[in-house]
């Protein structure tokens, strides 16, 4: 928090507020990066809301062709007819037509008999969700690509072509990651005893972690899996300024968001929470955070009870 | 770690903004030096980023009226300076003197400039700027931009006064803006000599 120095309150002297206004930007992305979130709304905006607007218009032209087609059909459907009614009435007058007979049957009541048993009402009840959220990821039209080499980790991924409208096609995260322990077993690298690792947004202190091994994991399409997991974990973020602990963490390539359970506590601009249950999930992203909680035990309907078989 | 560079043209100045591919060149080239000038005039990072956006879009809209003998970063200055006046208007936050706004924007024009003579953004700058300052100003920058500390903490972590905390970030600034003003002395005198 900036509270009590250069805010709109007290605005700094000209010559210095530029200089305020290149570091904070320096310290939000660095010297050689570009705001891609920034970009994208800019060409959405723009340059590619254009070629939706051409699609757009070229869509809407099919529809006053088949309108013009569809009242020309009918026309000449409704002047055929007439023709055909005209040609039917010429027959009316040498062919008579013939009588049809109808018969109406009215059913007496049926006897009702008041001892006979009723069918038994409909006992299912609710069920209640009583099951643990897990982290769930997204399934989507992608393939992720996991790469670590050594400290440097990266997941790129290629979004497939059902999500051509995306104005990205790729998108590329990389981890930087430290531990006093690294040990490679079988498909992953394993990273055990103060571990830090660090992402453009996040910086993340962690008991332990671990990621898939160059060469190892398959381009697999339709990712459900995270591709960095850690247990016992300080995640810190700069901007918006965000602290939280909590037990497990993995990270979506697909979303880019960080899926953390067992959390104890969230520190933000807005205040600290701590009081989590343990089945609370919470997703945090590089603008927002959400938390997903076990929804309580709710009955529909309370169970049926049935004198004599309770 | 993969990062995604800022574009180095061969030469920004032939690309055409109304040409669509020129111009998403020219949003990636122009949009952080961009940002800095609207969170300097607005002081608010998502305001900044918003002015930015409305300043483009207006500038696709009517890149038609664009005379391509004018420099298109000047454009854009020009149509983020309007935005930011009707943003005012809106929220009747304070308000800039001409003169200040008039050295606001010859400062990042020059730094624009230099870019396009030497190719170093205005924050390749800073990174050298900031190397150059004393430690004492180095750590108070360091914890109030770079750490996102408050004045207090910054106050108790390097056990100093507030006030002082205070000073030192007005004096870093000053030294960076002068440090600033010297790169784009310099370059334009070797321009000149060349």
């Amino acid at each position: 928090m900036k509270n009590d120095f250069p805010n709109h309150n007290t605005p700094l002297p000209g010559e210095e507020r530029l200089v305020h206004a290149a570091l904070e930007e320096h310290a939000r992305l660095g010297s050689n990066r570009n705001d891609d979130a920034l970009i994208d709304r800019i060409l959405l905006e723009t340059v590619n809301k254009q070629s939706v607007t051409e699609v757009v218009a070229a869509r809407s032209a099919a529809p006053w062709k088949s309108l013009l087609i569809g009242v020309s059909s009918a026309a000449a459907v409704l002047a055929l007819g007439f023709l055909l009614l005209e040609s039917f009435q010429v027959r009316d007058v040498e062919t008579p037509q013939k009588e049809v007979h109808f018969v109406v049957q009215i059913l007496e009541d049926s006897p009702v008999d008041a001892n006979a048993s009723s069918p038994p009402a409909p006992t299912v009840a609710a069920r209640p969700n009583r099951d643990r959220i897990e982290p769930t990821f997204a399934k989507v039209d992608a393939v992720v690509r996991p790469i670590s080499t050594g400290n440097d980790y990266f997941a790129e991924t290629q979004f497939g072509k059902s999500l051509s409208q995306l104005p990205s096609q790729a998108q590329h995260h990389g981890f930087l990651i430290s531990a006093s322990k690294v040990v490679q077993t079988g498909r992953e690298t394993r990273f055990d005893g103060d571990v830090v690792i660090t992402h453009d947004t996040w910086k993340i202190k962690a008991a332990g972690a671990s990621v898939p091994i160059a060469g190892k994991v398959e381009e697999v399409p339709n990712v459900q899996s995270p591709s960095l997991t850690a247990f016992d974990v300080v995640v810190n973020q700069l901007s918006p300024r965000r602290t939280v602990h909590a037990k497990t963490l993995n990270f979506d390539a697909v979303t880019g968001n960080l899926i953390l359970t067992g959390v104890q506590s969230i520190s933000s601009p807005e205040g600290k929470m701590t009081k989590f249950q343990a089945s609370d999930r919470l997703t945090l992203t590089k603008t927002s955070y959400e938390i997903e909680s076990l929804p309580m035990e709710r009955y529909a309907s309370p169970p049926l009870l049935t004198p004599g078989k309770n | 770690m993969p990062r995604t560079s800022i574009i180095d043209p061969t030469d920004p100045e032939e690309l055409d903004p109304k040409n669509p591919e020129d111009f998403t060149e020219l949003v990636k080239l122009h949009h952080r030096d961009l940002l800095v000038y609207a969170r300097a005039l607005s002081h608010d990072s998502t305001t900044a980023a918003d002015l930015v956006q409305d300043a483009f879009v207006v500038a696709f809209d009517k890149v038609k009226t664009f005379d391509v003998t004018r420099d298109f970063a000047t454009w854009m200055r020009g149509i983020i300076r309007n935005k930011w006046r009707e943003w005012l208007r809106k929220n009747q936050k304070y308000e800039l003197t001409d003169d200040l706004l008039a050295q606001i924007d010859a400062d990042i024009a020059s730094w624009q400039n230099q870019r396009l003579n030497d190719s170093n953004s205005i924050f390749d700058s800073l990174d050298q700027g900031l190397k150059r300052l004393p430690d004492t100003l180095r750590d108070a920058v360091i914890a109030f931009y770079y750490e996102g500390r408050n004045g207090d903490e910054i106050a108790e972590h390097l056990d100093i006064e507030p006030a002082a905390v205070r000073k030192r970030l007005q004096r870093a600034r000053s030294i960076l803006k002068q440090f600033l003003d010297q790169r784009i002395d310099s370059t334009n005198s070797a321009e000149q000599e060349s």
